[in-house]
């Protein structure tokens, strides 16, 4: 496991959830599984406190429980702490498709780890009547609104009950609950308005389902190659694809199960996209015989069964990125060259300046920089032209796929990491100017509660010097780049990881 | 390098210096003179940069998101022994960080008991989460961290930085409690904890610093 | 003798009289003319060939070339005729002996793309000196010649004098000299690929679907190669197969698709990449050259870091 990944999982706990939880979340780092007894041996903290701490990463779901012979132990989930970096994508994402009000209960959701919907739901109410009084919901609307975040299975109960905590045999298998219990409304109102009630769901705790998103993200990605490749015919024509693929097939698998042609025709007629619907033979037609293969014709009955690739779909979005990391780094030539060698699978030297029609000398430096790099690899091969000759050695270049991909994973670990220490850096030196912004905001929000006049105000709006000004909209530009590429570099790790995972299976 | 294979024989240096790319008689590069610098020119810079209005928004979002954290009892503080300085922030982490009282915070029906905090027997048993009143919360919180302060009046540090003595003596107390637990969980006929707990005792009581006093305890279940 | 022959004769002769009248040179173009005139030559062909060449010199040629097994003499309707004899009999004849023959025979085995050194001492089993000497005496003799070899660049190759050295010693258009002209190919990536892209483009109000647009966005590789010849920007000849090695770089600058048209020729199309450049590199960290001395302390750290600090500002 890179060692990177370590450090990233580290400093996003440092962010998110201080010092503290930092240092034993370190120890659980290094060592994956352990027992409250090796923490405490490990990590000089008072009992209490790294209890506090495992309470935190246990209700967050960075941590999971096990009970081995009665010893109970701690497995931290390593993947589970980098989905921080995706949240605001997962917002946006709910946001974009549910709206806003569901954002809102999956930013609560977000925050306390799990809750019950009746928590949940009163929270978002009381939330929106703070925004404005326009934006008020009454929590039957609200109520549906949790609903359909449970019927789209972003929202799961949480696999951690009381039975569960007894038998920990339950936690291994992962039986996803969706069931919405019955809520009290009239109780919802009362405690919406500030009244003690009984909801009725106590002890039904949700939590948010992430393999969901992550399926979601990857759909998105597919949808997003096929409309930049062609149109976004074809990419609408993608995405009901994948909805149908989801009606027939296993979560994860390789290949979708056969999708006919019928259904193809009859998701697609309801949309208003009438290209589509006057060009769908041809539009099948066109993904179907593309290099990228994401689609494959298996069967001719009823006008034709189609299949998703889904493996092959990642295999080729993760060429097409390391093509573009190669093209970035070393220029286009050596793309050419890394292309080649992809495409010939085992090649000389010679042969790649030949048909890369790069002047020898580029091309091997070329070459060996990719080499050297890791991008590609050599392989000997030891042959004996004639028999007085001397074994003639050829070197061979290929690319060893995986090997690649595991590089640049750690790769986007480490620029992560980076980024991060980057902009905590920022941060540090930039304290005291940061914190007097933050000083003047509050003042001057709390003097306008209080009437205050344009004057007052001014006065203390002066209290930052124009220089001060200027200088804290540079730090907040930084800052935000930052935050922003950290946003950025989690897409590409995101597909590489989606590439990974397929390979597992 | 290259004088050196010259003197055994044409064939193999000539073999040698072309697979580094060189050709015959090509000149070699010179001797390097000096370390490479440290950050060399770069020969491709980034790709131009952009934020989109969706990243805008997920910035927000993210540091929205941390920000709240970070005035939540998620965010677990050090204990701060020696206050020398009352600070505007101490009034608000009081209010929102009550350091043992997380206790309050979980529903100990899906959490593990032995997680529970010891020293607060008085105010255990939240299984149903009805929100006790803010202001006995707080007053709670103060007589605890008198408590405390009168404990550790000589020490000026916080507990993170702490190493040494100190965090001897806070072994010494938690070993304490890990063994007083059982007793204390029988009392509350908390069974099920009871073995967990008295399970962790006996399993990691060799090596230990501990082993007598951890001898007389392993008995202790049994009266 | 072939048509290729002739024209390569032609050249040599200009040559000749840019340069001068040399004994070697009037044997030269005694030995090209008999060469076109695989029937033979008589002695008026010669003094029409090269009008102002004394009768004494013109004899003293032609008795050299004589005496060193290049020409049959026979008559023929009273006329005096030289004949070119095959060289593979002539070099046998005189002035050659064993060793001359074995090296003379793996070298003509090489045929057009000619033979190394290294490889000739292989297989004749020579001492390098010896070697040495045999090849300097057959290239005197003109029955071979050394051609440098584009493959590798200061190594010369042997072939039969008379051959026309093969592409890949040549190098073929790409070549001037021994040298790989990188810009030209460059351009004729770049051209190659406007054309396709701009046939693409035109596909955008195709009334016949996606396939159809697809379909007019293909180009033969004929139709490439006459939008480059009329462009008129190469001041060699090139032929179909060099323009559909360019397009081949194209393919491999994933730009460009190829596929096979029902007739069996190359039909190629100018793509959309699935993606945009990934996130990762479009940071520093991303292209940073220095990432594996990166680390928590030292000189090289994310506080330090030079390429992030240039990167915002």
């Amino acid at each position: 496991m890179s060692i990177y990944l370590c450090k990233l999982c580290s400093v996003l706990l440092l962010e998110h959830f201080g010092p503290v939880v930092q240092t034993v979340g370190d120890d659980l780092l290094k060592y994956d599984r352990r027992s409250l007894r090796a923490i405490k041996a490990a990590v000089n903290l008072p009992l209490n406190k790294i209890k506090e701490v495992m309470c935190v990463l246990i209700k967050y779901g960075f941590v999971e429980h096990s009970k081995n012979d009665k010893l109970n132990e701690y497995i931290i989930v390593h993947e589970r702490i980098l989905m921080i970096l995706r949240y605001p994508r997962y917002m946006f994402f709910v946001k974009s498709l549910l709206g806003d009000e569901a954002e809102i209960m999956l930013e609560e959701l977000l925050r306390r780890g799990y809750e019950t919907a009746s928590k949940i739901i009163v929270k978002t109410y009381q939330r929106l009547k703070q925004l404005s009084s326009d934006r008020q919901q009454p929590v039957e609307i609200l109520k549906e609104k949790f609903e359909s975040l449970v019927k789209h299975q972003f929202l799961m109960r949480s696999i951690i009950t009381p039975a569960a905590l007894e038998d920990p045999i339950d936690l291994n298998v992962e039986k996803l609950d969706f069931s919405f219990p019955d809520l009290n409304l009239l109780a919802l109102s009362r405690m919406a308005n500030g009244i003690a009630a009984n909801p009725g769901d106590n002890n039904i705790y949700w939590r948010i389902n992430f393999d969901r998103f992550t399926q979601d993200i990857r759909d998105q990605i597919m949808v997003s190659a096929i409309t930049k490749r062609f149109d976004d015919n074809a990419g609408e024509l993608m995405r009901q694809m994948l909805n149908l693929m989801y009606l027939r097939t296993a979560e994860w698998r390789a290949t979708s199960n056969p999708i006919p042609y019928v259904e193809i025709k009859d998701a697609v007629r309801k949309l208003k996209y009438p290209m589509l619907i006057q060009h769908l033979d041809q539009y099948l037609c066109l993904i179907e015989e593309d290099t990228c293969q994401f689609l494959k014709r298996v069967g001719d009955s009823g006008g034709g069964q189609f299949s998703i690739n889904m493996k092959q779909a990642f295999t080729q979005l993760t060429w097409t990125t390391l093509e573009n990391i190669v093209l970035e780094r070393f220029g286009s030539k050596a793309a050419r060259i890394f292309r080649l060698v992809r495409t010939r699978k085992y090649v000389e030297q010679e042969q790649i300046q030949q048909l890369a029609m790069i002047p020898a000398k580029e091309a091997k430096h070329l070459t060996y920089t990719l080499l050297q790099e890791n991008y590609i690899h050599v392989q000997e091969l030891k042959k004996t032209t004639v028999s007085n000759a001397p074994t003639k050695i050829f070197f061979l270049f290929h690319i060893d796929l995986d090997q690649v991909v595991g590089m640049e994973i750690s790769h986007c670990y480490h620029a992560l990491y980076n980024t991060i220490q980057r902009r905590d850096h920022e941060n540090t030196v930039n304290k005291r100017m940061i914190e007097k912004h933050l000083r003047v905001q509050t003042l001057t929000s709390n003097l306008k509660e209080h009437g205050a006049t344009e004057e007052q105000l001014n006065d203390i709006a002066e209290m930052m010097t124009p220089s001060e000004k200027l200088e804290l909209g540079k730090v907040q530009d930084i800052i935000k780049k930052l935050g922003a590429s950290e946003l950025q570099i989690d897409e590409t790790l995101f597909l590489l990881t989606m590439y990974s995972r397929y390979q597992e299976k | 390098m290259a004088n050196r294979g010259r003197g055994r024989g044409k064939v193999s240096m000539s073999i040698n210096v072309e697979q580094l790319g060189f050709g015959r008689g090509e000149a070699l590069p010179g001797p390097v003179l000096q370390p490479p610098p440290k950050y060399p020119p770069l020969d491709y810079k980034p790709t131009p940069f952009t934020i989109t209005d969706q990243d805008n928004y997920m910035l927000e979002i993210k540091r929205d998101y941390a920000e709240f954290l970070r005035d939540t009892p998620s965010y677990v503080q050090p204990i701060v022994v020696n206050k020398d300085i009352e600070r505007y922030s101490d009034w608000f982490q009081d209010m929102m960080n009550d350091q043992t009282s997380y206790e309050e915070q979980y529903d100990w029906t899906v959490m593990p008991g032995e997680l529970k905090p010891r020293n607060s027997s008085h105010k255990r048993r939240q299984d149903s989460i009805v929100k006790e009143p803010a202001k006995k919360k707080r007053d709670i919180d103060v007589e605890v961290r008198l408590k405390e302060l009168e404990r550790k009046e000589s020490s000026q540090r916080s507990d993170v930085d702490d190493n040494g003595k100190e965090g001897d003596g806070d072994n010494e107390d938690d070993e304490k409690e890990l063994e007083e637990r059982p007793e204390e969980e029988e009392e509350e006929l908390d069974e099920e904890m009871d073995d967990g707990t008295d399970y962790v005792n006996s399993y990691f009581d060799n090596g230990e610093a501990f082993d007598d006093e951890d001898d007389n305890l392993d008995d202790g279940p049994v009266y | 003798m072939d048509v290729r022959g002739e024209f390569s004769s032609e050249r040599e002769i200009n040559r000749i009289v840019d340069v001068g009248e040399s004994p070697e040179f009037i044997e030269e173009k005694i030995i090209s003319l008999a060469q076109a005139k695989p029937k033979g030559i008589s002695d008026k062909d010669i003094s029409a060939e090269i009008p102002d060449l004394a009768p004494a010199r013109k004899a003293a040629a032609i008795n050299k070339l004589l005496a060193q097994g290049y020409f049959d003499l026979f008559k023929q309707g009273g006329t005096l005729l030289y004949r070119l004899k095959d060289p593979s009999k002539a070099k046998s004849v005189k002035g050659a002996d064993n060793e001359e023959k074995v090296v003379y025979n793996i070298i003509e085995e090489a045929g057009n793309k000619g033979i190394w050194i290294r490889d000739i001492r292989f297989k004749s089993n020579l001492m390098p000196t010896q070697l040495n000497k045999i090849l300097k005496s057959l290239e005197t003799k003109k029955f071979i010649k050394a051609v440098k070899s584009v493959a590798a660049s200061k190594k010369k190759v042997y072939m039969l004098y008379n051959l026309e050295p093969d592409r890949s010693v040549t190098g073929g258009a790409w070549y001037q000299d021994q040298d790989f002209e990188a810009e030209f190919v460059d351009i004729l990536n770049q051209q190659c690929y406007r054309f396709l892209e701009q046939k693409k483009d035109s596909t955008k109000n195709c009334k016949d679907g996606p396939i159809g647009a697809r379909n007019i966005a293909f180009a033969s590789s004929k139709e490439v190669w006459k939008f480059i010849s009329d462009l008129g920007i190469s001041k060699v000849k090139l032929s179909v197969e060099d323009l559909e090695m360019i397009l081949n770089t194209l393919i491999y600058d994933g730009k460009v698709e190829r596929t096979l048209s029902s007739d069996g020729s190359n039909l190629y199309r100018a793509v959309e990449p699935l993606l945009s450049p990934p996130g990762l590199i479009r940071t520093p960290c991303g292209v940073c050259p220095v990432r594996k001395n990166c680390c928590d302390v030292g000189e090289i750290t994310p506080k330090k870091c030079h390429y992030i600090k240039e990167w915002l500002e």
